[in-house]
């Protein structure tokens, strides 16, 4: 199991399910100045080897964090709606096939509270997951 | 392995107890405490997945920790969990919070803003509770048998 394939399997759920919004996939250049858009991170939190040379990932732990960039002072309507559609995306128990692997979603989305940043208002989105060697 | 009979029930019950009591607390200490704070960027540090980064506000100071259940208590600061976790008994709830007043800008560090990736310390320690509970298990067992 590859970290690149467990990334770009969620990454690509979200390309190719397309929301109409720009998405910002970790350091590929956008422009930012662009609103509403999809700004994306993944954070690995635990990582379980399966052997004793250690280079074996058998179980990986992990969170999709999305967060929802919208105009600031125009409500929070349209950044809600893009948050449920990405929670859609990605449903408790949903599972992603990956080379020698397999992605499950732990639980439903995580919807947070939203705040302002220098030029747009965000929702983080927070989706954990799992990744296992098959 | 100690053997009960009905007759030790009691004491059977009370064993439990302590272990999970012993178990939620230490699990809970163990979560907190390895939420580093490092230096932020205005102290030449750069952002680290799972820490608090230290810069000029007070943002690790602004912690504040409650406990809701066998006893009810609340204080703030960066190591107000101590006496939060050690009063906690199993099925108690607690909460840990950053930010209000004095650091109401603890989101945008936490999930990023502009360029700024977000450094995700509570997503990072909640996702790692099966392990903190998983060892203070093994140390319960290992204190009281």
């Amino acid at each position: 199991m590859r970290t690149q394939d467990i990334r770009n399997a969620l990454k690509n759920r979200i390309i190719a399910e397309g929301l109409n919004v720009t998405e910002h996939m970790p350091n590929v250049d956008g422009n930012h100045a662009v609103l509403p858009r999809l700004e994306v991170s993944i954070q690995i939190i635990d990582r379980t080897g399966g052997t004793l040379k250690g280079n074996e990932i058998k179980r990986e732990v992990g969170l999709l964090s999305v967060s929802v960039c919208i105009e600031q002072g125009v409500g929070e309507d349209t950044a809600f709606t893009l948050a449920d559609q990405l929670s859609d995306l990605f449903p408790e128990g949903l599972n992603l096939a990956i080379t020698d692997g397999r992605i499950t979603i732990l639980e439903p989305a995580d919807i947070r509270g939203g705040y302002p940043d220098d030029k747009c208002w965000r929702i983080p989105v927070i989706i954990r997951y799992e990744a296992e060697t098959t | 392995m100690a053997n009960y009979s009905f007759a030790d029930i009691g004491k059977w019950i009370e064993k439990v107890d302590r272990g999970m009591d012993l178990v939620v607390k230490q699990a809970t200490v163990d979560m907190l405490a390895d939420i580093d704070v490092i230096p932020g960027i205005a102290r030449g540090g750069s952002p680290k997945r799972g820490t608090i980064p230290r810069d000029k506000g007070a943002l690790a100071l602004s912690l504040q920790s409650s406990l809701y259940g066998s006893s009810a208590i609340s204080m703030t600061g960066t190591d107000s969990y101590v006496m939060v976790a050690g009063k906690m008994k199993a099925g108690d709830v607690a909460t840990f919070v950053w930010g209000g007043n004095v650091a109401p800008y603890a989101r945008a560090i936490h999930y990023g803003w502009g360029t700024y990736p977000g450094t995700f310390w509570r997503d990072v320690a909640a996702g790692k509770w099966p392990s903190y509970v998983k060892a203070a298990i093994v140390r319960a067992k290992a204190l009281i048998g």
